[in-house]
């Protein structure tokens, strides 16, 4: 469960977001959007942790152990070690949430096959891939541990058309499997639509309020 | 639990040794540079040390030893305080810094298992110092070696350079500008740390200085150890006490700054890519 009450954040003079209160639920799908710098990104850092809020409280955010179920795509598709291959740097990331390296390297496979990746980009440099490649990278290093909580920013941005729908398959199975929690942020919310249970369209901070959406998966 | 941080430091120091080793020409010339040194101070010292021995009362019996454990441990300093704060920075451009902060590891820990590489790193290239220097160059150390205060040495050697290191990344982390701190301790130890001349022969009004140079005394034991340097037992002692007091007071500073940084990072942003 998330449960953030009352967060606010300002950068300087620029306050993004104020005691906004996020409450999700196992099989909650939230999707955020609104135009260009209104905090988007800054939300789902907060409500990671990677960027602590001004004020307001989060239980989920206070147990260290949250980051063992934890999958995170963010917008930059270029963060992994570029002098390691796509093999190395997945295995890193695994073995650092305390998988051994069979395991690593047999769940690293596994999500390639269900997300139908090549796998042939596994022993390529990281430095040699496309912006494409990379974002595919990025999906199989949120996904490979199985997490329960996933937060994406933009995970779509640079992928094909065909990709993105056999995307949406499946995350939607794995979230019907695992009634995850699931966190977005999108400017393309019609591509979600049937999928997403709360919705929050950010604005201006002072009128940023969470849509529920009585749908279910 | 265990189990865990064992796995972890394995995976940190497989990932820093797999960089490290893609850069194969660096990682040579880095070997490469470590027989220039030696060889460029075996003929300084061999130049040097007829007015060097003229004078009875100089401390130092082996002025090519004392020269090679001065740039030995010059450079160990360097790479130990600069490693992890030039890593620091280069995974904040490219976003990657971000993504270490949102695995299972206290973010202070991670720092200090990223050390353990340069640690390692220093360690093999203080084997292949002293090992080129005895093998290649004639290099006398004394037959009784003084394993006890070589090993004391090292240990909080090392310690009060890697928590130098805490507050150099502690800068990167907030500023980009962590490695001007291996900049200015180097620096600063090169002139008045007895790193090529031993401290007497300074300007006496700056004397003191020594007693904030870690590295100064570091290298008075070390050379001691080896036999290369004579010491009375009064300046043993203020030395091994001045090795833990500058542990215990840089390993504080580095905690303390290392936490504040975090903090003041997690607020403003700075740990993000944007």
């Amino acid at each position: 469960m998330i449960h953030a009450k009352n967060i606010s954040k300002s950068f300087g003079s620029k306050k993004l977001f104020s005691d906004l209160d996020i409450n999700l639920k196992k099989g909650n799908f939230l999707i955020i959007h609104g135009r260009n710098g209104v905090g988007k990104s800054t939300l789902l850092k907060t409500l990671i942790g990677v960027i602590s809020s001004d004020s307001g409280t989060q239980d989920y955010l206070s147990n260290q152990s949250r980051n063992l179920s934890l999958g995170y795509v963010s917008t930059n598709a270029s963060s992994f070690f570029n002098r390691l291959s796509v093999m190395e740097n997945l295995t890193f990331f695994l073995q650092m949430r305390g998988f051994d390296k069979e395991q690593s390297i047999k769940k690293i496979r596994d999500t390639f096959k269900q997300l139908q990746i090549d796998s042939s980009m596994m022993d390529q440099k990281y430095m040699f891939l496309s912006s494409g490649e990379r974002k595919k990278v990025s999906l199989i290093r949120c996904f490979a541990h199985e997490p329960y909580v996933i937060v994406m920013d933009e995970p779509l941005s640079g992928l094909d058309k065909q990709f993105k729908k056999l995307f949406l398959i499946y995350l939607s199975n794995i979230c019907k499997k695992n009634n995850n929690i699931l966190i977005l942020v999108s400017h393309n919310v019609d591509f979600y639509e049937g999928l997403y249970t709360h919705e929050l369209e950010m604005d201006d901070c002072s009128n940023s309020e969470i849509i529920i959406r009585n749908q279910l998966r | 639990m265990k189990n865990m941080i064992l796995n972890q430091i394995r995976s940190i120091l497989i990932k820093d040794f797999l960089i490290e080793y893609s850069y194969k020409g660096r990682f040579i010339y880095s070997i490469l540079f470590i027989f220039i040194q030696l060889a460029v101070f075996y003929f300084l010292s061999g130049f040097l040390e007829t007015s060097y021995t003229k004078n009875n009362e100089s401390p130092i019996s082996n002025l090519y030893g004392f020269f090679i454990l001065g740039i030995c441990f010059l450079d160990i300093s360097y790479t130990l305080i600069s490693y992890v704060s030039i890593k620091i920075e280069e995974y904040k451009k490219i976003g990657i810094f971000e993504e270490l902060f949102i695995l299972p590891v206290h973010p202070i820990r991670l720092i200090l298992m990223s050390n353990i590489y340069p640690v390692i790193f220093s360690l093999f290239k203080l084997i292949i110092y002293l090992l080129c220097g005895l093998l290649f160059f004639g290099l006398e150390v004394d037959e009784s070696i003084n394993l006890l205060i070589l090993v004391f040495t090292i240990s909080f050697g090392l310690v009060t350079l890697v928590s130098i290191s805490l507050i150099a990344s502690s800068l990167s982390i907030l500023y980009y500008s962590g490695v001007y701190i291996s900049t200015i301790h180097n620096t600063i130890s090169l002139l008045f740390g007895g790193v090529l001349y031993p401290v007497s022969y300074m300007y006496k009004d700056l004397f003191f200085l020594e007693l904030f140079i870690p590295l100064h005394s570091i290298l008075d034991l070390a050379r001691y150890a080896l036999g290369l340097y004579e010491m009375n037992n009064q300046d043993l002692i203020i030395n091994i006490f001045l090795v833990i007091i500058h542990s215990v007071i840089f390993a504080l500073i580095g905690f303390i700054s290392i936490k504040i940084a975090f903090k003041k990072a997690f607020r403003e942003g700075r740990i993000s890519f944007y």
